[in-house]
C-alpha cells in the first residue's frame, strides 16, 4: 500500500458565528494519486482547498475542528507558509486571486523564480518560455509582455497552470481549471498533467463540476454535499454503483452525449 | 435580424512601437460576419483565444472595432448619439466571463441588483422593484438571505448566478452570456438554462451564448458559429454543425469532448 501524502481528518470550518460550512470532512490523498472533488455549487469544494493550505484567514473563516496532515506532520499556518506554492500548489478558481492587474505575465513569473526556485536569473526567460509552451500557449515571448486583462480566459487559466508547475509541487490542487479551455486544449492540458504525473510522480486534487472530466482523470472521486463528504470511491464504482442519492443525481443529470456507452443506474 | 455583425475587424497592439521597433498588431477579430435573429439563442464556440470575448465586448461597446458595421434593430450601433447610446445600453446586457469583472466588491447583492433596476425602471414603485429583486434571486437558485451578503462571500458558481441575475433583472432584448455556467454543476446549469429558455419563450428575449461546453451548446442553442483565430470557420443550425460538421476544426473540437468511459466493459474483462 502506498503512503498517505495528505490526510484530512474531521475538518470543520465556519465563518464568524455562523454554522459550519464544512463539517467533519475527511479524506486522504496517496502518493501519485489523483482525486476528483465533485459536488453541487456551494457544497464546499473551494473552501476545502483553502483550508488544506491554511488560507482560511484570508476569507475570514476559521477552523473549528479537525486537522490536516502532510507527510505525517500536522499543518499549521506557520508550516503551511513554507509548504504552500512549493510542495503543495493551489490553482484558484478565479484568476483574479492569482494575477496582479498592474504586472505583466513576465513579472509574475520572475517573482516566482526569484522567491520560489533556485533557477539562476540568466535562465529565467528560457524557462518561462518552456513552461508556457508546455501548456500549449502560442507565441510565449509575446505573451510574457502582456498584462492579465490582455489575455483571454483560457490563456489565463493556462498561465496559472504553468505558474503552479514552476515549483515542481508534490501536490497540485486545481480548482476548476479547464472551464475556459476549448475541448482540444482541455484534452491536451489534461494529457500534459498526466504525463508530468507519470514522470515526476506528483498527486492531484482536481476540483471540477465536470463529471466526464473527473471520470477520465481521477483514481478516486470524493463527492461533497452541503459541506460534508457524502461518498468516496474509486471512479469506476462511483459510476457503476453510486451509493449516495447526491452522487446518483449528479450522474443522472448528465446529458446522454456525455457517456461513451449507456450506463444503467440501479 | 436583431443584431447584425458585419465584417468587423479588431486588432490589438502586439508589440508596442519604440526603439528600433515598428508597432505590430495581432488580429483578434478578423472580418467576422454573423447575424442573430430575434428570439433565438445563438451560440459562439471555438478555440480558446479566438476572439469570442472580444466580439462580446465590441457588441456592448467596451471596445471599438477598426472596421465593420453593427446594426441593432436595423439601427447603427457604432457612432450612436448620446441618447441612442443610452437606450442601447438598456437593451443589451452582458454577463462577463469572470463575474468579478462586473460585481462591485463593496456592494451587497441587494444594492448591486437594485442599482440597475432603479436606473432602468425609475418610473416603477419602489415596492415593485424590491419584489423584482427578490424574485430574480430565487429564480437563479439562491436563497433570499443572499441579498445582504457581499460578492466575496459566495462560491464561484453562486457568484456566476448573481451576475446572471443582475443582467436578467434589466429585462434586456439581447443578453450576451460569456461562459455563464462554466462553473456550475449540471443540475444548477439546467435550472439556469430552463430559466433562460422560459424568458425566450415568454418575452422573446434573444441570447448570444458563448461556451466551451459542447454538451450544453448542442442542447441549448438554435444556431452556432465556430470561431478560430479571429475568423468564423462555419455557421449553421446547431444540429447541422454537430451532426455533420464541415470544417476539420469543428470535427476536432467535437472529437475531443470528454466522455464517461464505458466502465462496465472494463469490468467484464
Ligand atoms: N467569504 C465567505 N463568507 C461567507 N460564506 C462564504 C464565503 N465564501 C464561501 N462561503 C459559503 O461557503 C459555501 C461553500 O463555498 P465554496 O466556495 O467552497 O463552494 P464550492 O463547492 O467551491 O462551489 P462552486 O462550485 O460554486 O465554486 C457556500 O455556500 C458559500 O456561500
Ligand atoms: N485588451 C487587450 N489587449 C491586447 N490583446 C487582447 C486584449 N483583449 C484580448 N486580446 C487578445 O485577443 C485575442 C482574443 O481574445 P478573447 O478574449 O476574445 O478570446 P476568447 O475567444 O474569449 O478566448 P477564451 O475562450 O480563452 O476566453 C487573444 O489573443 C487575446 O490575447
Ligand atoms: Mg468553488
Ligand atoms: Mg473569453
Amino acid at each position: 500500500m502506498k503512503n498517505n501524502l495528505l490526510e484530512i481528518s474531521e475538518l470543520s470550518v465556519a465563518f464568524s458565528d455562523e454554522e459550519n460550512v464544512l463539517s467533519r470532512v475527511s479524506f486522504s490523498l496517496q502518493e501519485g494519486e489523483t482525486l476528483a472533488l465533485v459536488g453541487e455549487s456551494g457544497s464546499g469544494k473551494s473552501i476545502t482547498a483553502l483550508s488544506i493550505l491554511q488560507l482560511l484567514s484570508y476569507i475570514g473563516a476559521t477552523h473549528t475542528g479537525g486537522k490536516v496532515k502532510y507527510r505525517g506532520k500536522e499543518m499549521t499556518p506557520e508550516t503551511a507558509s513554507h509548504i504552500r506554492g512549493k510542495e503543495i500548489a493551489l490553482i484558484f478558481q478565479d484568476p483574479f486571486s492569482t494575477f496582479n492587474p498592474l504586472q505583466t505575465i513576465e513579472k509574475h513569473f520572475s517573482h516566482l523564480f526569484r522567491y520560489r526556485t533556485r533557477v539562476s536569473k540568466k535562465n529565467w526567460q528560457k524557462k518561462m518560455i518552456s513552461f508556457l509552451e508546455m501548456v500549449h500557449l502560442p507565441d510565449p515571448e509575446m505573451l510574457l509582455q502582456k498584462y492579465p486583462h490582455e489575455c483571454s480566459g483560457g490563456m489565463l487559466q493556462r498561465i496559472m497552470i504553468a505558474m503552479a508547475l514552476v515549483c515542481r509541487p508534490k501536490i497540485l490542487i486545481a480548482d476548476e481549471i479547464t472551464t475556459a479551455l476549448d475541448t482540444t486544449v482541455q484534452k491536451k492540458i489534461i494529457g500534459v498533467l498526466q504525463g508530468l504525473q507519470k514522470k515526476k510522480g506528483f498527486s492531484m486534487i482536481v476540483i471540477t463540476h465536470d463529471l466526464s472530466l473527473a471520470a477520465n482523470i481521477a483514481d478516486r472521486i470524493v463527492v461533497m454535499d452541503g459541506g460534508k463528504v457524502v461518498e468516496i470511491a474509486p471512479v469506476k464504482d462511483i459510476f457503476m454503483r453510486p451509493l449516495h442519492s447526491c452522487t446518483k443525481k449528479l450522474i443522472s443529470s448528465l446529458p446522454k452525449s456525455a457517456f461513451q456507452a449507456q450506463i444503467v443506474l440501479e | 435580424m436583431l443584431l447584425e455583425f458585419q465584417n468587423v475587424t479588431k486588432r490589438f497592439l502586439r508589440v508596442p512601437s519604440g526603439f528600433r521597433r515598428k508597432a505590430e498588431y495581432s488580429m483578434a477579430v478578423d472580418d467576422v460576419h454573423f447575424g442573430i435573429r430575434e428570439g433565438e439563442i445563438f451560440g459562439l464556440v471555438g478555440e480558446s483565444g479566438s476572439g469570442k470575448s472580444t466580439i462580446a465586448r465590441i457588441i456592448v461597446k467596451l471596445l471599438s472595432p477598426e472596421k465593420g458595421r453593427i446594426l441593432f434593430d436595423k439601427k447603427k450601433v457604432l457612432r450612436q448619439s448620446k441618447a441612442e447610446g443610452k437606450i442601447y445600453r438598456k437593451q443589451v446586457q452582458m454577463v462577463f466571463q469572470n463575474p468579478f469583472e462586473s460585481l462591485n466588491p463593496r456592494q451587497t447583492v441587494a444594492s448591486i441588483l437594485e442599482e440597475g433596476v432603479h436606473l432602468h425602471f425609475s418610473h416603477r414603485e419602489e415596492g415593485v422593484n424590491k419584489e423584482a429583486v427578490r424574485a430574480i434571486v430565487e429564480e437563479v437558485g439562491l436563497p433570499v438571505s443572499s441579498l445582504q451578503k457581499y460578492p466575496h462571500e459566495f462560491s464561484g458558481g453562486q457568484r456566476q448566478r448573481i451576475a446572471i441575475a443582475r443582467a436578467l433583472i434589466l429585462a434586456p432584448k439581447l443578453l450576451i452570456l460569456d461562459e455563464p455556467v462554466s462553473s456550475l454543476d449540471v443540475s444548477i446549469q439546467s435550472q439556469i438554462l430552463t430559466l433562460l429558455r422560459g424568458l425566450k419563450k415568454k418575452h422573446g428575449m434573444t441570447f448570444l451564448f458563448i461556451s466551451h461546453d459542447l454538451h450544453i451548446v448542442r442542447d441549448f442553442c438554435d444556431r452556432v458559429a465556430v470561431l478560430r483565430n479571429g475568423k468564423i470557420v462555419e455557421t449553421g443550425e446547431t444540429k447541422e454543425i454537430f451532426d455533420s460538421p464541415k470544417s476539420e476544426f469543428t470535427k476536432e473540437l467535437l472529437d475531443a469532448v470528454f466522455r464517461v468511459p464505458n466502465f462496465s466493459r472494463e469490468e467484464g474483462k
